[in-house]
């Protein structure tokens, strides 16, 4: 039994100028804990939209099917809820704070969501010390922590901060919506890295459940063994939308070359095999 | 970040929180007659024995008003004020001095523990002998105006070795005529405006500064207003001088009690500023906003103006108003020394039903001149703000100038934001900036905020701080976390 999460012929439309469109229309997902899966398909087919659903966004309604996670249903909650229960989604576009201090914002995310979890909230300089070691891993400058949320941040340092985030608020679901889009190489193997090895980290340390990671995007090329990535949806779920799915099978060889050395021993790439 | 945990368990506390200093007390209170006639102006006089001039002054400002019309050009609109409908004098019964905290009346005590000011501060404000000279070491002196009396100043001991006067300007008028007979109604004439008129010739207390030549003034001076009295206006009167080379920083903190009929408060505020002097007034205003139909609340009607009167002064106002049902005022710099220096900044938050009309003006008159206006409105619920602004550069003002910046922040589609800058410019060296931004709070910041763990409140107390941060920085650091509540309790339930 699948008790991390279940998503059952979930439906939801978004209102599109004053009429309702249709976007996921009876999705099957389970996910067992500790699986690294990659949710593709070309623009429109509904990446986001699931995304969005499971992390709460009013925008979008559901008009049908539920959503389980940790034994809690997880659509009747509150978005800042689902973080405090352990679901995190990064954005495709993540969004500007004019005047919100970067560090200052993060601190606030995780104090908000250690209270959340009956945890002892971090003092600055607990904080600072955690942050930074994070910063170091993913590459980061300091400077970044100094600026405005997402303000003037370049495309890369935008999605390394959702990474950021990720890392700091230790979740045990992450939704990474193409967060490999607009990355160089050289980002996206920090990026990348960062995501592996945070879900290492967790297991080896700690007694948490390891963490699971969605990764929608619309270019698999990302993962290496991307067949086995795909796979393993292919066993887990039934995409009634499976029509929109399109397998993208002519990957460029060169391409996939790059990757390949970009990616060495990253364990993102590939589904770890219980 | 500290202060929105803070805020948050205020906001709990307060569980589906309204207007946090809602408290009446209920002490005696000696009034005079109701109704405005020289008869009250001479009873005024009388009871806070004061020499003729000063009875003379009053009069004349009296007769000023007398011939004067209510204004009308402002954006918010009330009903009309009858002013023979109030009191204009209301005083605690309660002397002379007591001489420990048991003698002093409870109710007062109770209200000092109310608005959070610690028992050895309390026994200061009640005028407890002796009691100032054991807290000399706490960094801000207060002066609380309780209705129109100040009940007592702190701290008058350490300031006095220091050269610095700060006391009720009843006593000044007493103890130092000779300032405030030179500098009283030098900077807002008593015909200045309807408003002003009416303050010159009815003020009761209100706060009196005085920093001579080259002394930097040892702590925050802090005055604490408030309106507890029924239909009585609170008409105070403060007065800032800086000498040479001399500077301070002075806050007021206002609060009112929650009532259904409406309140005046029309206040007048002057600062002197002499060579190479600096004054930096800052005001937290929370008086009492009405209720959401927009019944009740504070009429904020205040005339402040600052005079650098000399080379390099610089004055420097800060203002965070949250409260009042109307908000209509304008501190103001005229600058008339070569080289000096104006600062406005603002942040005016409006929810429900209030209204706003708030703005500053720099008049340069001298060469060289800068001034500077950060101006953040915030409106909410079925609220209305606006700036309203005047930068006027003249003939001899070569090479002055100014920069303003007015930001409009949108939460919610019922509330209104204006923004109504004038400019004139007489001199062709002078330099006139305006920048002007509008906007809201987007469902995806709040969502972005949301999805990492914020509720929707920290969220928009997040951003609302964000968007006023440069205002809230020049604020005294004590301040400055206090602001950043106010400002999130007063826009609570704004959102969703």
């Amino acid at each position: 039994m699948n008790d991390f999460l279940k998503i059952s012929g979930l439906c939801a439309q978004i209102d599109d100028n004053g009429t309702p469109k249709e976007i996921l229309r009876g999705l099957d997902l389970e996910v067992p804990k500790g699986e690294i899966h990659a949710i593709m398909g070309p623009n429109g087919s509904g990446k986001s939209t699931l995304s969005y659903v499971l992390a709460g966004r009013e925008d979008y309604e559901v008009t049908g099917g539920s959503a389980e996670f940790l034994g809690e249903d997880l659509l009747a909650l509150e978005p800042e809820e689902r973080a405090a229960l352990g679901v995190f989604l990064a954005f495709q576009a993540p969004i500007e704070l004019p005047g919100v201090n970067n560090a200052n914002f993060l601190r606030t995310a995780v104090n908000a969501v250690r209270r959340a979890r009956k945890e002892d909230e971090l003092d600055a300089v607990g904080f600072l010390k955690a942050v930074r070691a994070e910063t170091k891993h993913l590459q980061m400058s300091d400077d970044m922590l100094k600026r405005n949320v997402n303000v003037g941040f370049s495309g890369g340092e935008k999605k390394r901060n959702e990474v950021l985030q990720m890392r700091m608020l230790r979740p045990k679901f992450a939704i990474l919506d193409e967060t490999d889009s607009g990355l160089d190489i050289d980002a996206l193997r920090i990026v990348a890295e960062g995501v592996n090895s945070f879900g290492g980290r967790i297991s080896r340390h700690s007694s948490s459940p390891i963490t699971s990671v969605f990764w929608t995007t619309s270019s698999p090329t990302v993962f290496t063994s991307w067949r086995r990535a795909r796979s393993s949806i292919a066993a887990g779920a039934k995409w009634r939308w499976r029509s929109k799915l399109r397998a993208i099978n002519n990957i460029s060889r060169r391409w996939h070359e790059r990757r390949d050395r970009s990616f060495a021993g990253s364990r993102v790439l590939s589904v770890p095999g219980p | 970040m500290p202060a929105v945990t803070e805020t948050r368990e205020a906001v709990e506390t307060l569980g589906q929180s309204t207007y946090k200093w809602g408290f009446e007390t209920d002490i005696e209170m000696d009034f005079a007659p109701k109704g405005l006639s020289e008869d009250t102006i001479r009873f005024i006089s009388a009871r806070k024995q004061e020499p003729e001039w000063m009875l003379d002054w009053r009069l004349q400002a009296f007769r000023a008003w007398q011939a004067m019309e209510e204004p009308s050009w402002q954006k918010p609109e009330y009903p009309a004020i009858d002013y023979q409908d109030a009191f204009y004098f209301a005083e605690p019964k309660n002397k002379p001095g007591p001489k420990s905290l048991d003698e002093v009346d409870p109710e007062l005590l109770r209200t000092y523990e109310k608005l959070g000011i610690p028992l050895h501060e309390q026994a200061i404000l009640a005028g407890v002998e002796g009691a100032g000279d054991v807290e000399a070491r706490l960094p801000v002196a207060v002066d609380a105006v309780f209705d129109s009396v100040s009940v007592v100043t702190t701290f008058r001991k350490t300031l006095e070795e220091a050269g610095v006067i700060f006391c009720p300007i009843s006593d000044a008028i007493r103890e130092h005529p000779e300032l405030v007979k030179r500098y009283l109604g030098s900077v807002v004439p008593v015909s200045d405006n309807f408003f002003a008129a009416l303050n010159s010739a009815v003020f009761t207390d209100g706060s009196f500064v005085y920093v001579p030549e080259g002394v930097r003034c040892p702590m925050e001076l802090s005055t604490y207003f408030r309106i507890n009295a029924r239909n009585t206006g609170q008409f105070e009167r403060t007065l800032i001088i800086c000498e040479d080379r001399a500077t301070v920083s002075y806050l007021e903190g206002c609060t009112a009690p929650m009532r259904d009929e409406n309140q005046l408060h029309a206040a007048v505020v002057e600062l002197v500023a002499m060579n190479d002097a600096k004054i930096k007034y800052s005001t937290v205003q929370n008086w009492y906003p009405g209720d959401e139909n927009g019944k009740g609340g504070i009429y904020n009607f205040v005339t402040k103006r600052g005079a650098c009167r000399g080379r390099n002064a610089k004055i420097s106002w800060t203002q965070v108003e949250t409260g009042s049902a109307i908000t209509w005022k304008y501190p103001s710099c005229i600058l008339a020394g070569e080289g000096s220096v104006g600062e406005f900044y603002s942040v005016a938050v409006t929810n429900n039903r209030q209204q706003a009309d708030t703005g500053t003006k720099m008049i340069h008159l001298a060469p060289n001149t800068r001034s500077t206006i950060i101006a953040k409105t915030i409106s909410a619920g079925r609220s209305d703000s606006t700036y309203r602004g005047l930068v006027r550069m003249m003939p001899k003002a070569r090479g002055a100038r100014n920069f303003t910046q007015c930001d409009s922040l949108l939460i919610g589609d019922q509330c209104g934001a204006h923004t109504v800058p004038y400019i004139e410019n007489r001199n062709m060296t002078a330099r006139v900036e305006h920048e002007a931004t509008t906007s809201k709070i987007s469902e995806d910041q709040l969502f972005y905020c949301r999805s990492r763990g914020l509720s929707e409140e920290d969220a928009v107390g997040l951003i609302v701080n964000g968007f006023c941060k440069d205002v809230l920085k020049e604020l005294p650091m004590e301040f400055a976390v206090e602001a950043q509540k106010l400002l999130q309790l007063s826009l609570e339930g704004s959102v969703g």
